[in-house]
């Protein structure tokens, strides 16, 4: 093949402009610190990348979600534990009613106000409201701003359960309505009818006692349907606990490929720079000693 | 043979070396011209008479050299290899950078793209809740929907730019063949008078030549070979130059990528003027009608079918559901032409009032529920429309990855057959340098020639006849 001075040019030229371009896309990854800036850098890389990048969006309202899930529960283990306290008080009181005989008229009165005193303090805690919100802990979905009236009639919607998204595939309830856990108010069969006429009875004289213990065995069994709720929350809360610790480490194992995926890895980068720069400088140095002579320096 | 027929053998001898030198000058200073062939003086022998007669045999020795014809150095194939190659690279040149531009309409993967605003809306819903009396989540959710039309009104919007741009440089393109076109025609016809009255037509051969190939990278020109010199320029088939005539070229068709969609596409075409035969261009012009008909509106297409299918996920998803005061929910996005199509250009929110947003499940009555919302939240995954957006930018990845790697194997190739091509016509210095001592040295001994023969005629004419003087 016949070599020109020109074709010379032009190749020591191509040569430089390749090395400088190779240097170019190496300065450029360790400049912005990523290797995948467009899709065709590696397309499936990038659907990986996209992939990845929706994940961690998904995750990131997962653990909104749980926060929100736990916040709930948690408050809702709070007055469930509350009223259980309060429901112990109205056992003891009725407990002492029934000893103290059913012609101590002044002194069934006297527990029967404070029975009554407690059935308020129950219903405040049963309207108490979701934090985040101001929607009623205990009224389902109802549009109201409480789940008991002040006569003790249910004001909730039930039948519509209020769920989070805690996983992929994983949604939990984290409501609990007052007919799961006070009982169904429609029937006269809920905690409050029941205390109310706990001390109804013991405002009459002379007090009906084979009824007040029937409606203190009922009254147990309205403790239980608490203790049975508090479990329920409790049971959920921990699947939420749960459903946390892997949402941290899906977390971490995500930005961790997501960085493999997109992020440069800077050793090796500057491994290929400085090995660029050699061949540039060679290109260089080639050219100049390549370019510089022709026959004209050894004619006379 | 006569002493003054060797004076005169000396005589050409001298002036084919002057002659051989002057090309050598030539060649050498053009060592640097883009385009220049290297050219090479023919010396020739001349014989001495051929023909016998009956009474006088000739017994010259020969007629001395002729240095009439200065040739081309130059390989008609290769040439022809190189229009073909440049037309290819010019082609594939375009296209592969339409496909980088489109990729950087896109923004993918990244921050800013239409995954992460759209994945942003979807997992939005979650944090609906019923009972939020100030509206916050609804209305951040309406916020969120904003963005995502915004975002797809941007990438088509530069999608729309990018065509119309092209379609300008398409246009730029045909008026500069058809101007270089007419510089052929006038070179030719020059390459023709000068031919037919026996003059050297090296130099303009080498600036028409060089215009042709231009020609073949701007609209994929081939040539074919004309009478008395000049070069006939075919376009797909047409003829563009013949001899010293040209047919002009137009672009006709759509002007904008709203109307091409509309039109159902096949307007759009470079036509001969007058005649209007369509021509199929290569080149530059070829990638830009190729990017104009294809590439661009197959990606309009497909975000298109994208924002149709998130609107279509949204519309459903809420009418599907029920306001907090119990009635249906109505549409959530719509045209913003008020068209029934919604595309990516139109794709709007129809309503920023966040009561708007039909977050409940319950029918009838208010209430507080936020369930409906939570289904919302997955209608981007279970409708697929993430993964078809997916699949979309992944197809444009490959689509342009290809692109860069068949534009690099091309440049290869057409930079081979450029070495090959200077490897033939290219001035070597070196070459130049070596033909220079040759005929300098052939000019001396000419001219020594002239001096011996001198010496003989000297010796003849004053020594001779003397004897006795």
């Amino acid at each position: 093949m016949r070599i020109t001075q020109r074709s010379l040019t032009a190749n020591s030229i191509t040569g430089i402009n390749n090395n400088l371009a190779a240097m170019t896309k190496y300065q450029n990854q360790l400049s912005t610190g990523k290797v995948l800036t467009k899709p065709s850098d590696s397309p499936t890389d990038t659907n990986k990348s996209m992939q990845t990048r929706s994940g961690l969006a998904a995750l990131n309202q997962q653990s909104r979600n749980i926060t929100d899930a736990t916040a709930r529960l948690d408050q809702a283990d709070t007055y469930l534990e509350t009223m259980q306290g309060l429901a112990q008080r109205v056992q003891v009181l009725t407990t002492q009613g029934l000893n103290a005989g059913a012609n101590d008229a002044t002194s069934n009165a006297a527990l029967a106000t404070e029975i009554s005193a407690l059935r308020e303090s129950m219903l405040g805690v049963a309207n108490s409201t979701v934090a985040s919100t101001g929607q009623p802990l205990f009224g389902g979905v109802t549009s109201g701003k409480v789940a008991y009236n002040a006569d003790g009639t249910y004001a909730g919607t039930d039948g519509y359960p209020i769920t989070r998204r805690i996983g992929d595939t994983e949604s939990i309830r984290v409501d609990i309505t007052g007919t799961e856990a006070f009982g169904d108010a429609a029937t006269g069969d809920d905690l409050f009818s029941l205390v109310q006429g706990i001390a109804d009875k013991l405002n009459t004289s002379p007090v009906d006692t084979d009824a007040l213990s029937a409606d203190l065995a009922e009254l147990q069994t309205a403790q239980d349907r608490l203790s049975t709720a508090q479990s329920t929350i409790g049971a959920r809360a921990a699947r939420v606990e749960d459903a946390k610790a892997l949402t941290t480490d899906r977390d971490l194992t995500l930005t961790a490929q997501l960085s493999a995926i997109e992020d440069v890895d800077i050793a090796r980068a500057t491994l290929e720079l400085s090995a660029q720069q050699v061949g540039y400088q060679a290109a260089l140095a080639v050219a100049s000693k390549v370019l510089q002579p022709t026959l004209l320096d050894f004619l006379t | 043979m006569s002493a003054l027929s060797s004076l005169n053998t000396a005589r050409q001898a001298l002036a084919a070396q002057q002659r051989a030198l002057d090309v050598t000058g030539q060649n050498v200073a053009n060592v640097n011209t883009e385009g220049y062939s290297r050219q090479r003086v023919e010396l020739a022998s001349v014989g001495g008479s051929t023909v016998p007669a009956i009474f006088s045999t000739s017994t010259e020795v020969s007629g001395g050299v002729s240095a009439d014809t200065v040739s081309r150095v130059r390989d008609a194939f290769l040439e022809n290899r190189a229009l073909g190659e440049h037309a290819s690279s010019a082609r594939l040149t375009v296209e592969s950078d339409a496909l980088t531009q489109i990729e950087a309409s896109f923004r993918e993967p990244g921050e800013t793209g239409l995954q992460a605003v759209t994945d942003t809306m979807w997992s939005s819903f979650e944090d609906v809740s019923g009972a939020d009396s100030d509206q916050a989540s609804p209305s951040a959710v309406l916020e969120n929907i904003a963005t995502v039309a915004s975002s797809l009104n941007t990438t088509s919007a530069a999608l729309d730019r990018q065509w119309t741009q092209t379609r300008e440089d398409l246009s730029a393109t045909v008026d500069s063949a058809n101007a270089t076109a007419a510089q052929v025609a006038a070179l030719n016809k020059q390459i023709a008078q000068a031919t037919r009255a026996g003059l050297s037509t090296n130099e303009l051969a080498d600036t028409r030549d060089a215009l042709v190939l231009s020609l073949a990278e701007s609209i994929g020109a081939t040539t074919s070979v004309g009478s008395d010199g000049m070069v006939n320029v075919l376009v797909g088939g047409s003829s563009l130059v013949s001899g010293s005539t040209t047919t002009k070229l137009a672009l006709v068709g759509e002007t904008s990528l709203a109307e091409f969609s509309a039109t159902g596409s096949a307007g759009l075409s470079v036509q001969t003027t007058p005649g209007g035969t369509k021509v199929t261009v290569g080149g530059t012009a070829g990638g830009q009608l190729t990017v104009l008909s294809s590439t661009i509106p197959t990606y309009q297409t497909a975000l298109d079918g994208i924002a149709g299918k998130i609107a279509a996920a949204l519309n459903d998803g809420n009418t599907g559901g029920y306001l907090s005061d119990g009635t249906a929910g109505t549409a959530l996005v719509g045209a913003s032409d008020g068209g029934a199509t919604i595309t990516a250009a139109n794709f709007r929110l129809l309503s920023s009032d966040p009561k708007t947003l039909a977050v409940s499940s319950v029918a009838g009555v208010a209430s507080s529920d936020s369930s409906n919302a939570q289904l919302m939240a997955k209608l981007g995954e279970s409708t697929g429309v993430s993964g078809d957006y997916r699949t979309l930018v992944t197809q444009l990845g490959v689509a342009s990855s290809v692109s860069a790697q068949s534009l690099t194997i091309q440049t290869t190739i057409t930079s081979n057959v450029d070495t090959a091509r200077e490897s033939v016509s290219g001035v070597s210095i070196d070459e130049e340098m070596t033909q220079m001592l040759a005929f300098q040295h052939g000019y001396q001994a000419a001219a020594r020639m002239i001096t011996a023969m001198d010496e003989v005629l000297d010796k003849l004419i004053n020594g001779t006849g003397r004897v006795g003087l």
